[in-house]
């Protein structure tokens, strides 16, 4: 087992619940709270964005896009069922997906070694709305898996890749992965839940 | 089979797999349906999204241009209805729209499915570019069943079972009824545990644009004895163009 070296940087905000009150303003239509939310989020968003599309203004219609429809679905969110950035990542995630399609599916392929396991987990640094204790436990459950299980995990959400341009980047196939990918939430699942 | 096979292990990987972005594009579809009704689903989404979440911490921030932010609320207005509203204001019009049968989600049940409203797009099919046509055949409920998509060019429809079915002894039954014809025309008997790909003669495929219906009966095994629908009309769907 690895044990994480990881302290919480002094300008990341460590509480969910700040975002969490955050987007319930949202959902009530304050355009301040929305503006704060967006001060708070856009940044690492917008990188996540980045991070998929490859393009920066390809990444950046994707981030207009999700905040238009955080606007709109705010009023929907009910704090007790999940955190805020939670639920704005999927959003995020799946409007940087569509722009890739839109876009075509020419990408330029991000460099494995960026990636590499032993300072992967290191990296994992503090993100708004993200409580310090979720981010040790996924550490640390990431670090109880298969090197090549973790690196599939990690691409799949950090890159947005499906199976097929996982299995063709690891060269691997397709089943494989997908048996990878399903093994490893499934411990994930396990690790997290106790 | 592994020892993942009991349906709610099965279950929870595939919202795991949902928030991770790596389920293929139809079992991302079926997904985002069961999705609009099913709270357990609904309950494991909320869950991985909350633990898979610190995994944005690998990524390095970008700083927006001071100009975004400003775009994106000029959109919100120009999108936005006066006051605060309950009215459910789409994103992409076109989309949702074009896929009038997704209404359930938008107006229908429960609040909490709306809540995941935001979650869904609307993915390509495997048939790629050439899937010019959807339909989403709702049961009486408004739950959806089957999701048919059809590839004109190709003459090729799929056919893909998205709900439980419990209809004993009977077969469902498919039917075209085209636009402007009050003649259902037969696609056939379906299989309610798998997936179906059938080739569409040109004349039956001519008639699915322009607003045609799909509809699915129960019938007798082996399908209707009379070539029209014998048995009650247990679902049913628009005929839409898919504009991805």
């Amino acid at each position: 087992m690895r044990t994480a070296d990881l302290t919480v940087s002094k300008d990341a905000d460590d509480s969910p619940e700040l975002l969490n009150d955050l987007l319930v303003q949202v959902g009530r239509r304050d355009a301040e709270a929305f503006r704060k939310l967006y001060a708070a989020t856009a940044p690492r968003l917008l990188g996540a964005a980045l991070r998929i599309v490859r393009r920066r203004e390809v990444a950046e219609d994707a981030l207009h896009d999700a905040f238009l429809r955080v606007w709109w679905h705010a009023d929907h969110y009910d704090p007790a069922r999940g955190a805020a950035i939670g639920w704005m990542i999927t959003i995020l995630r799946n409007s940087a997906i569509n722009h890739l399609r839109k876009a075509g599916r020419e990408r330029v392929v991000a460099s494995l070694d960026t990636d590499e396991d032993d300072d992967v987990l290191e990296r994992i640094g503090a993100v708004p709305g993200v409580s310090s204790a979720d981010r040790l436990s996924l550490v640390h459950c990431l670090g109880e898996l298969e090197p090549q299980h973790r690196r599939c995990v990690i691409m799949a959400f950090a890159d947005g890749w499906s199976q097929e341009e996982l299995a063709e980047r690891l060269g691997q196939p397709l089943g494989t992965v997908k048996s990878w990918i399903r093994r490893s939430l499934a411990r994930l699942r396990t690790c997290l839940d106790s | 089979m592994t020892p993942d096979d009991n349906p709610t292990d099965e279950l929870d990987l595939d919202a795991a797999e949902f928030v991770l972005g790596t389920l293929p594009p139809v079992e991302q579809m079926r997904f985002e349906m069961r999705l609009r009704n099913d709270r357990l689903a609904q309950g494991r989404v909320v869950w991985w999204q909350r633990r898979l979440a610190p995994l944005l911490g690998l990524i390095e921030p970008v700083e927006p241009p001071a100009a975004l932010l400003e775009r994106i609320e000029r959109s919100i207005q120009r999108q936005g209805r006066p006051s605060r509203g309950k009215v459910f204001v789409p994103l992409h019009r076109r989309i949702w729209n074009s896929l009038s049968l997704w209404r359930g989600l938008a107006f229908g049940s429960a609040l909490l499915a709306a809540a995941f409203a935001g979650l869904l797009v609307v993915r390509p099919l495997p048939q790629g570019p050439g899937a010019a046509y959807i339909a989403i055949l709702d049961d009486t409920s408004g739950n959806p069943m089957w999701l048919v998509s059809a590839d004109p060019a190709a003459g090729a429809v799929s056919i893909d079972p998205v709900g439980q079915m419990s209809d004993g002894d009977r077969v469902p039954e498919l039917w075209l009824i085209p636009a402007g014809s009050p003649v259902p025309v037969s696609l056939g008997v379906l299989d309610p545990d798998a997936r179906m790909a059938m080739e569409l003669p040109a004349e039956h495929m001519a008639g699915i644009g322009g607003g045609a219906m799909l509809a699915v009966s129960l019938e007798p095994t082996g399908g209707s004895p009379t070539g029209r629908p014998t048995g009650p009309v247990v679902q049913q769907g628009r005929i839409v163009p898919y504009l991805p």
